[in-house]
């Protein structure tokens, strides 16, 4: 009896693990993912400033070595070949197929899409811009509740994977 | 590839469904605000209808064309949209009529776009061989030229033939191709039409800084640019002539005598800047040679 409880204490203590990793993953992978963006923004910026470098290639060399966002924005750009898909619905699309990023995260990155590639180079300078400001503070954020609610949620979940085994032996 | 591929749909089906006459003939692609898109062909024009078109472009329409055709990236064209059109891949023009953007007495772009005129683009090999027969006729020898005519009579078309049966000849030829009409230019720096085993390409450059550029760096036996006409571009014409390099060059007028009221072009002709001006007219067919003045007198 006393080998079942002991068996069964750890399988509790291994999924009250696994599940506060789960549950801090959304805040560290939104962090990950907002940097990365960041990044990205960063390399844009020249390609179209100073290269003028078609939208659809800038973007696939910005995002190199970026692994949350590569796949997603090779989607899109092979989307952006097909001339009947509407622009802004596959920029939609694709930060859909980024799990990274949080709705309000989106709501900053979907704004960006309307402008970019719409005006010339010093309007577009000007929205890369104020996307890179919005992220740095959707991003600063982002680190805080990590910081917090990141690091509350999982200790709560293991606490409470200790309490069970505590009740159970 | 003709310029409708560059077309979303439903506008490029409708025109790859055309009757194959209409098709082949197919010259310019209108699309104006408020109205049906325009065909025009050789002898030939009607209003695009089809089952999947609209019956009228609307703004929104024209703007969603227009961001397609410039691959979602209008901040790379804008130097072109400045001058009125862009260029796309194959040597295609497409004029742009809208509002112009004005910065201290400078054009900075065109916002409001009203109407876009796709002109296909075709390579025509051959009508250059008559021109080069005629030529030889009047004792001229092929050096420099200047060819007139009103818009959509073949200026360029027989420039590039020109240019294709000198460089296959062995005649070092740089193309100064501001429009990327002569060449085409088909993007990742392959030309979209056959210029000539012994030609390079500058796309994109302005007449006077290309020319400068082509005499510095490219070693020309021959400069082959298109519309002369901007502030400077006979004086580049003349740097290059001085240099020892012949110039083929088209420029818009409806005849000869109408190149010779120009002070500037008649000073240049009697100078010796050209050998030959030929005045080129589109009847019966776009290319035919209605006049031509050597400096033996004309024919």
């Amino acid at each position: 009896m006393m080998v079942f409880r002991v068996v069964a204490s750890g399988l509790v203590l291994f999924a009250a693990w696994s599940l506060a990793r789960r549950a801090g993953h959304p805040y560290r992978e939104r962090v990950r993912t907002l940097e990365q963006w960041q990044r990205l923004l960063r390399h844009l910026l020249p390609l179209i400033q100073w290269k003028r470098v078609p939208l659809a290639d800038a973007l696939e060399d910005s995002v190199r070595g970026q692994d949350l966002l590569y796949q997603p924005m090779r989607r899109f750009v092979q989307t952006l070949s097909n001339r009947d898909i509407e622009f802004q619905a596959a920029w939609d699309a694709m930060l859909l197929d980024m799990p990274g990023l949080w709705e309000e995260d989106r709501g900053v990155l979907r704004d960006f899409g309307r402008a970019l590639g719409k005006s010339d180079v010093a309007f577009q300078h000007d929205q890369v811009d104020a996307a890179a400001a919005e992220l740095q503070r959707l991003s600063d954020e982002a680190r805080r509740q990590r910081a917090q609610d990141g690091r509350l949620v999982p200790a709560m979940v293991s606490a409470l994977g200790v309490l069970v085994v505590i009740l159970m032996l | 590839m003709g310029p409708w591929q560059y077309l979303p749909n439903p506008w490029r089906q409708a025109i790859e469904d055309l009757p194959r006459n209409r098709f082949t003939t197919l010259e310019e692609i209108r699309f104006r605000v408020g109205r049906p898109v325009h065909l025009y062909g050789t002898g030939w024009d009607l209003p695009l209808t089809h089952a999947t078109t609209p019956a009228m472009v609307s703004a929104g329409e024209l703007e969603r064309v227009l961001a397609i055709l410039v691959d979602h990236s209008l901040y790379s064209r804008v130097e072109e949209m400045r001058q009125g059109y862009i260029t796309l891949p194959g040597g295609h023009r497409v004029g742009i009529a809208g509002r112009a953007v004005l910065d201290q007495g400078r054009i900075e772009t065109v916002r409001q776009v009203t109407g876009l005129n796709m002109r296909v683009g075709r390579p025509v090999l051959g009508p250059a061989e008559r021109l080069l027969d005629q030529l030889r006729e009047a004792h001229v020898s092929l050096g420099s030229l200047l060819l007139v005519s009103p818009p959509r009579a073949g200026k360029t078309t027989l420039l590039r033939d020109l240019v294709r049966i000198l460089s296959d000849q062995g005649r070092r030829i740089v193309v100064v191709d501001e429009r990327s009409e002569i060449a085409g230019f088909g993007g990742a720096g392959v030309s979209g039409y056959d210029v000539g085993y012994h030609t390079d390409v500058l796309d994109g450059w302005p007449k006077v800084e290309g020319i400068e550029v082509a005499l510095r760096t490219l070693g020309p036996d021959l400069i082959a640019v298109d519309e002369l006409g901007g502030p400077g571009d006979l004086d580049a014409v003349w740097r290059a002539r001085y240099s020892g390099v012949d110039v083929m060059a088209t420029a818009h007028a409806r005849s000869l005598a109408e190149v010779q009221q120009r002070p500037a072009y008649r000073r240049f002709i009697q100078t010796g800047g050209f050998e030959a001006v030929v005045a080129l007219t589109a009847e019966p067919a776009p290319g035919t040679v209605a006049e031509l003045w050597t400096a033996r007198g004309r024919s």
